[in-house]
């Protein structure tokens, strides 16, 4: 892929996301490449020329044979993929042989998060650039009020009222999402958005975050998505193979940029024949969007307070319900659709 | 009590976050353990009543104003919940029971 990342700086770049201005600078070619090939792949919009007023964050990167030394004296705890050293306001994450530091007081050239990939086979990889790529953008949106949020969002197409199907990976996102879908319902996406509270209002606004859907083979059968929406395969994890579909290019009508929800939906996927769906305490929402996200907590003191004051408004402002997924859900497409319409037309 | 007596208080620790909601109940986060508890509806009045900076007594007759209970048992779940705050290291350290 060519390198288009140059605007007014050979190694500056600026992009929008959620209203926020995100400041790139890169170091090397290679880094830019590695950079804007992961941008790509979430909403972040490509700005021409350096923006009026100043970007909110910076994020610096570059490939370095030699990474930086992590202080000693720091408390470490195991990340998905790496671990994580911090002093209580710095952060050092070493992932896939790559390192990814946050400070609080930036002191290397005013970038706020600096991104050091690797030159080992390992950092090289496709997936752990992907995955060192996606620490460097949480910790850089965070900092700036945007929180990447693990959930499906869809729209009811009647009431216009908006949902977050919430789970971990495999309890069935993606294919309640493509289901609701062909219904007819609108969607931002099936596994990954942003979350942002406005500084005027209590409500929490859901914004599109990632460019595709991942489903299964099994889903895609399933849900009936004709062949030409299929396009390249990607891996979840490292272990669940699912194919990518572009969100605008295959469903654009229905693809929304942002929603207010109004409904949480925790799901999971259940032996039985049919699907069941309980009302929960907002108190239990609570408890497991904490244990979702882990951040909310292992954050500086200030962003962990702002994280959970969103978490806490956005189940301060829905319904909550658990929705046990049984073969029902597979064997007849529109189930979905029927039994979480009344929920969210609620 | 003497009017010169100081008054003892339960202080709720600077490294909790509360969350309360619609029905009552909350969930308090200890940001240094990273550990959270669910509260129902009495135990988060409970700890309205420390952020209040109310002592164990006063927050007793609290709950017996408000709701028709015997001032012992009042007192017995008040000190089980302050045990369980203090338990989950979510007062200030000079909070004696």
């Amino acid at each position: 892929m060519s390198i288009a990342i140059c605007s007014s700086n050979p190694n500056t770049s600026y992009y929008r996301v959620a209203d926020r201005i995100i400041k790139i600078k890169t170091l090397d070619s290679w880094s830019a490449t590695l950079l804007e090939n992961s941008l790509n792949d979430y909403v972040f919009e490509h700005l021409i020329a350096a923006p009026r007023p100043a970007p909110d964050i910076c994020v610096k990167a570059e490939v370095k044979a030699c990474l930086s030394r992590i202080p000693a004296q720091t408390e470490v705890f195991d990340i998905s993929q790496g671990r994580c050293h911090h002093d209580g306001t710095n952060f050092w994450l070493e992932v896939c042989d790559s390192l990814v530091i946050v400070k609080s007081a930036p002191d290397f050239g005013h970038c706020d998060v600096e991104i050091q990939f690797g030159e080992t086979s390992l950092a090289q990889e496709p997936l752990s650039i992907e995955t060192v790529c996606l620490y460097g953008f949480q910790f850089a949106l965070r900092r700036c009020g945007l929180y990447i949020f693990h959930a499906a969002a869809v729209s009811e197409p009647q009431s216009g009222r908006s949902a977050l199907i919430i789970g971990d990976s495999g309890c069935g996102k993606s294919t309640l999402t493509v289901q609701l879908i062909n219904c007819g319902w609108q969607f931002l996406n099936d596994d990954a958005i942003l979350l942002c509270k406005p500084s005027i209002s209590h409500q929490v606004n859901a914004y599109s975050f990632r460019r595709f859907l991942a489903v299964t083979d099994k889903s895609a059968v399933a849900c009936q998505l004709p062949p030409r929406l299929q396009t390249n395969v990607v891996s979840d994890d490292g272990l669940v193979y699912k194919r990518r579909v572009d969100v605008n290019g295959s469903f654009g009508g229905q693809h929304r940029a942002s929603c207010d929800p109004q409904t949480l939906i925790f799901a999971s996927i259940v032996e039985s024949e049919t699907s069941e769906i309980i009302e929960i305490a907002q108190a239990d929402a609570m408890m497991r969007l904490l244990a979702a996200n882990p951040w909310s907590t292992y954050e500086t003191r200030v962003i962990s307070r702002e994280y959970v004051s969103v978490l806490q408004s956005l189940v301060r402002g829905s319904k909550t319900y658990e929705f046990r997924a049984g073969q029902d859900i597979l064997k007849f497409i529109p189930q979905a659709s029927k039994l979480l319409k009344p929920i969210i037309q609620r | 009590m003497q009017q010169n007596e100081k008054r003892r208080t339960c202080l709720r620790a600077s490294h909790v976050i509360a969350t309360e909601f619609e029905d009552g109940s909350g969930v308090l986060i200890n940001l240094n353990s990273k550990k959270y508890i669910q509260l129902n509806k009495t135990a988060m009045l409970i700890w309205r009543y420390l952020e209040r900076e109310l002592s164990p007594e006063e927050v007793t007759r609290e709950l017996c104003s408000r709701y028709v209970v015997a001032i012992e048992h009042a007192q017995r779940s008040v000190m089980a919940t302050l045990n369980t705050f203090r338990q989950y290291d979510l007062l200030q350290e000079n909070c004696e029971p």
